[in-house]
């Protein structure tokens, strides 16, 4: 953005060189109509108004209405970066939430990408089965089986083309006809959902680490009101009203943005 | 503001404005200084603005092309930037003329119906 500026710098040069060229004929012209030389710099002044108002509104209008809302960004962005330096306890520690928040909520939720959105990286995921003895704990059934029946279903069992048993949620998984039953025992088979109950908690978790981040970050921009509030007072007195609304709205986002540079 | 003519002091309309520096500018080329007494002595120091209103304007009408801006050397070898019509800014000047006389054939009959 560094074009911007000296864009910006440009056309102030050669607007301070324009009111300066003004001032300096009417100063002239006072003089040559007789006014006693001490008064004819003031009245040339008085006769242009003020020279700040002059040049902000004539910067307004040159720049057009785009322009002028492309520079409200960079004025607030650049405004939030230097807040970022001159606080950089709080900063740090808005940006460790953050990123922590965030980090964890990848993490959990390519877990639950790669276990619950994305098929089974094998020719026919649809089928592989589970299949076990159901155990009822209350509201929570699950499936699982010893190791005897294990193997005996591993060697002898005609429906499934494959078997393989795994520790985890105590299930098997089978690649085999779907239509197949086990017949003589009193197995379940079951379209392969292992991981559903897995995903879901991790999804459900993800949600809270990232709420829990979000109201970190609240409280910490909020536990400093109290410290901002002399700058915002003074900023509300010199008229800055729109800015400062901005600021108070966008220093969030910003916060964000830093992140994702840094990241 | 120096004359004291304060209740004859028109305010000016943005677009009237607009209109009066196309036409100080039909003439030819000019800088700022130059455009703002040929508005206030033109009309007989009855239209009176702040000189700095007149900036803001003149770089309005640049952006939009009814203007350009160029810098040069004036009478006394100073540096100074000059304005003048573009031909867009004279097409413009041309329908803006015709709408003020009509607006101004129109008010003035009715304010006065028997010199019409």
């Amino acid at each position: 953005m560094d074009w911007l500026r000296r864009r910006n710098r440009t056309h102030e040069d050669s607007l301070s060189k324009e009111i300066q060229n003004y001032l300096h004929r009417e100063t002239q012209q006072n003089l040559n109509a007789g006014m006693a030389p001490s008064e004819t710099r003031l009245a040339a002044l008085r006769k242009l108004g003020p020279v700040a108002r002059v040049m902000e509104e004539t910067h307004e209008a040159a720049a057009g209405r785009v322009w002028l809302c492309l520079e409200m960004i960079w004025q607030d962005v650049h405004h939030g970066w230097r807040m970022f330096a001159k606080n950089p306890g709080f900063t740090l520690a808005a940006l460790l939430s953050i990123a922590l928040g965030a980090g964890a909520n990848v993490a959990l939720f390519s877990a639950a990408d790669a276990l619950l959105l994305r098929p089974l990286p094998v020719p026919r995921p649809g089928e592989i089965m589970t299949v076990g003895f159901d155990f009822n704990a209350g509201d929570f059934s699950y499936m699982r089986s010893s190791y005897p029946n294990y193997v005996d279903l591993r060697d002898r069992n005609r429906s499934f083309s494959g078997l393989l048993a795994h520790y985890a949620f105590s299930s098997m998984g089978f690649a085999a006809d779907p239509a197949a039953n086990a017949h003589g025992l009193q197995m379940t088979i079951r379209e392969n959902r292992i991981f559903t109950a897995l995903a879901t908690v991790l999804t459900l978790l993800a949600v809270a680490v990232l709420i829990v981040a979000c109201a970190n970050v609240a409280g910490l921009l909020t536990s400093r009101a109290p410290l901002r509030a002399r700058e915002i007072a003074l900023r509300l007195a010199i008229g800055a009203r729109g800015e400062v609304r901005r600021a108070i709205f966008l220093h969030p986002a910003r916060l964000r943005r830093l992140l994702c540079h840094s990241a | 503001m120096s004359t004291g003519l304060n209740r004859d002091r028109v305010e000016f309309l943005q677009g009237t404005l607009d209109m009066l520096i196309l036409r100080t500018l039909l003439f030819g080329p000019a800088h700022g200084h130059a455009i703002a007494h040929a508005i206030e002595h033109g009309s007989e120091e009855v239209l009176q603005v702040e000189h700095g209103s007149l900036y803001p304007a003149l770089h309005r009408l640049v952006r939009q092309g009814l203007l350009s801006a160029k810098d040069g050397l004036s009478e006394n070898n100073r540096k100074a930037k000059f304005y003048s019509l573009t031909a867009k800014g004279r097409k413009h000047l041309l329908s803006e003329t015709s709408k003020w006389d009509r607006l101004s054939q129109a008010i003035s009959r009715i304010m006065r119906p028997t010199q019409g």
